[in-house]
């Protein structure tokens, strides 16, 4: 027993020695919230991303998102602010802010001959954030920017269960139905706080939890699919979860909530598959009268007419290309609703 | 379902404890359950053809053994036809009409089917049985269970090796009791599988594949990088697959054959084909290209066995004129090696050897003749500032890692690091070896879910 432990106690520091050689991505790259117990970016550091088909400098703004520093908070009467909530694929880390749908959207917004205002995006995403974490970032984050138009965007997924289910305390379904979005939690010690910057220093340690998340999302999805299968059929009332339908329209009631609060109007936006179903979505968002739009079918004519993916070869993520044609489909939409982009 | 897939970690465990829970004498009847899960978690409507396969060959063999000459001789054609017959239906017929190359036939049902996961191999595992039975070397089986597992048996029912009668029936009728160092052996080759697979050849998958898949733009530079290394990749991606399966097998109690032997040590192209895919290669040889009159013949004839064994060695691998020229670049390689005297430097023997069978995978590799015709082209794209397009959205890191990958498979298969020194060795490097393997598994490993090259044959 005695060796064995020396032994992998010897390969776990040569796989050390290795991976600071090769691996050059910063995993102390993160920080929670002490507020909202929300995670973000360290606020106004860069560091590298990299995979084997991209590399990036992701530069963080004050916010502590991938993203241009934002506007100081009192908004001046020519500016229309769109705050623009998402998860990993509106964060963009895998390209250069400039290339960035917000970044695009915003371009081509300014360069209308036609436009009223100076539009101003400001992006509050950050990666796997589920629906109902984006509209915590929301609330902590974008309502203080006074938005006139938030876009809360669904992409590729939309999953609220499981966005509950991996609630660590910061976002909980009451006992009435409503959604609680944020609590104070309270400042990590000073000994977990050193436990955190030196696990996160090891390189080995820091990919041990990747490939730990990689496997624990890859089992949850066979033990789902099994309960499904199996547990849903014989009992049906097994799954504590509320339905779909249930949660899409705690969703889009939340959201409208909020948006009501900065008298801002809304827009939900979905990148979603043919084979994922959106009535539901469709359903809610008509029925409290807010616009919406699925971007994926004319993103991929597009893709198909130029020959071009619009995801990286390594990632699933958007590459460069990707962000264009959805900035551009984007604004090909606001152009034909240009009640969404006056105020 | 596949070998590097949460189901088989899953399944091999609980597969393997149960295995060991069961009567000796009744194991081979899980075995032949746990083969035919392992099978249907594809498709399992096609369980059913496999079923259809070795019933026939079942009574075909025992028709074989106690029949007439000429009866004999029936049951052989109709063990064979039946074989070869839904081979030809599943995996030319239904190609060929897609493609156009076939009219289509009236009143004959539109084919919407996908041909049945290693087909090629379970029909050619199959026709060894009963070609083995014809020629009186080995006895008809009379356990239809016990033959339903030689085909089906589940480490091996995907892509191989090819097994033979003589080599695998008799262990599977064998009682094996549990042994720890068979399971040490098996799970050491069955690592050894996964990093080649994982962490080699789905990382190179990464240059090659772009390349591959857009050939017009790509320059001469890049094409030559990637039809290099597409052979490496192949052949840790296979050769992989028969780790993992020799591994499984191995804790099992049963020895499969090995189907490598360090193929780039190899000196020569018929030198090259004795080491690769090993089991395909000796059944070609022993039911082709010997019953044709092998080499002890005329020049002209051998000449003309070697050409026949290698395009029926293409052919094996898919319909279509790729496959066609990937054989008789073999066989051309092989005849013209007889008429020119080999380099002097067993190194630049080698090299040559890998370059000239690199460019017999580019039609492999291609999905068309056409298609690697225009990949081809690419070599001579050399306009330009020398950009490598592959290369050039990728850290160089990744190749270095990539480049380290195939260096350490090399080494370590070279010198048998893997099954010799591990084993005799201090305890603690043996368990700091095993763990290192582990860990690079993990943190290398590009977890895409790519399936296995061979699985498409």
């Amino acid at each position: 027993m005695k060796n064995i432990l020396i032994g992998i106690l010897l390969a776990c520091l040569l796989t050390e020695l290795c991976l600071q050689v090769t691996d050059d991505i910063d995993y102390d790259s993160v920080a929670t919230s002490s507020i909202s117990g929300l995670k973000t970016y360290r606020p106004g550091e860069t560091f590298h991303v990299s995979l084997s088909c991209y590399k990036n400098e992701v530069k963080v703004n004050s916010l502590g998102f991938h993203a241009p520093e934002p506007p100081p908070e009192e908004k001046p009467s020519e500016e229309f602010r769109i705050v623009l909530v998402g998860n990993s694929f509106v964060e963009g880390v895998q390209v250069p802010i400039d290339s960035m749908l917000s970044s695009r959207l915003e371009r081509l917004l300014n360069e209308n001959p036609d436009r009223h205002y100076t539009y101003r995006i400001i992006p509050i995403a950050f990666s796997g954030a589920g629906p109902f974490r984006e509209l915590q970032y929301l609330s902590r984050y974008g309502l203080s920017y006074h938005p006139d138009l938030i876009i809360s965007t669904l992409l590729v997924d939309v999953n609220f269960a499981d966005d509950l289910h991996g609630a660590d305390g910061t976002l909980m379904l009451t006992s009435n139905g409503s959604l609680k979005l944020y609590q104070t939690s309270k400042q990590p010690s000073f000994l977990a706080r050193q436990w955190n910057h030196l696990t996160r220093s090891s390189k080995l340690w820091s990919n041990m939890v990747r490939v730990e998340r990689i496997s624990a999302n890859s089992f949850k999805q066979v033990t789902r699919s099994l309960q499904v299968a199996l547990l849903s059929r014989l009992i049906p009332k097994y799954s504590k979860t509320p339905s779909h339908d249930a949660l899409t329209r705690l969703y889009i009631d939340t959201l409208k909530t909020l948006s009501d609060k900065e008298h801002a109007q809304t827009l939900v936006v979905s990148a979603l598959p043919a084979t994922i179903v959106d009535s539901d979505l469709q359903t809610t968002t008509s029925q409290q009268h807010i616009p919406y739009i699925n971007i994926l079918p004319a993103m991929e004519r597009e893709s198909l007419q130029n020959g071009q993916p619009l995801s990286l070869s390594c990632d699933e993520h958007w590459n460069a290309y990707g962000h264009e044609v959805a900035a551009q489909t984007l604004f090909d939409y606001l152009k034909t609703h240009p009640a969404l982009i006056t105020r | 379902m596949s070998f590097a897939s949460l189901h088989f970690i899953l399944f091999f465990p609980i597969a393997l404890c149960c295995y060991y829970c069961f009567r000796p004498r009744n194991r081979w009847l899980f075995l032949l359950l746990a083969s035919i899960y392992f099978y249907a978690a594809f498709i399992p409507q096609y369980t059913l053809i496999l079923f259809g396969l070795i019933v026939i060959d079942y009574i075909a063999a025992l028709g074989i053994q106690t029949g007439t000459r000429s009866r004999k001789l029936l049951c052989l054609l109709a063990s064979i036809c039946s074989n070869i017959g839904i081979l030809i239906f599943f995996k030319y017929f239904t190609l060929l009409t897609y493609v156009g190359w076939l009219p289509h036939i009236p009143f004959f049902p539109k084919l919407g089917i996908l041909m049945p996961l290693g087909l090629s191999f379970h029909v050619f595992q199959s026709l060894s049985y009963v070609i083995e039975v014809y020629r009186g070397t080995y006895p008809a089986e009379r356990h239809l269970g016990r033959y339903a597992l030689y085909v089906l048996f589940f480490p091996q029912l995907v892509a191989g090796p090819i097994e033979r009668p003589a080599h695998l029936l008799p262990q599977l009728k064998t009682a094996h009791a549990f042994d720890m160092e068979r399971l040490k052996a098996g799970l050491t080759l069955m690592l050894w599988g996964f990093f080649k697979k994982i962490v080699v050849a789905d990382r190179l998958a990464q240059f090659v594949d772009p390349v591959f898949g857009n050939p017009l733009h790509a320059h001469a530079l890049t094409v030559i990088l990637a039809i290099l290394l597409f052979t490496f990749q192949l052949y840790a991606d296979f050769s992989g697959y028969v780790d993992i399966a020799r591994g499984a097998a191995r804790i099992i109690g049963i020895d499969l054959a090995p189907n490598f032997n360090q193929p780039f040590l190899a000196t020569s192209i018929a030198d090259f084909w004795r080491r690769w895919h090993i089991s395909l290669s000796t059944w070609f040889r022993d039911y082709v290209y010997i019953p044709l009159g092998g080499s002890r013949t005329t020049l002209w004839k051998w000449e003309r066995n070697i050409l026949i064994t290698f395009i029926l060695t293409g052919i094996w691998h898919g319909a279509g004129w790729n496959f066609v020229v990937m054989g008789l670049l073999s066989a051309g390689y092989i005849i013209a090696g007889r008429f020119i005297t080999p380099l002097r430097s067993v190194v630049l023997q080698r090299m040559q050897t890998y370059v000239l069978m690199s460019l017999c995978w580019v039609f492999f590799r291609a999905p068309s003749f056409g298609y690697a015709i225009t990949l081809l082209k690419g070599l001579g794209n050399w306009h330009g500032i020398s950009k490598l397009a592959l290369f050039s959205s990728y850290r160089p890191m990744e190749f270095v890692i990539a480049l380290l990958g195939i260096i350490s498979v090399l080494a370590i298969e070279r010198y048998d690091l893997l099954h010799f020194h591990l084993h005799k060795t201090h305890p603690i490097f043996r368990s700091a070896a095993t763990a290192f393997l582990i860990l690079l598994l993990l943190v290398y490993g590009v977890f895409t879910n790519k399936s296995f090259i061979y699985f498409q044959f």
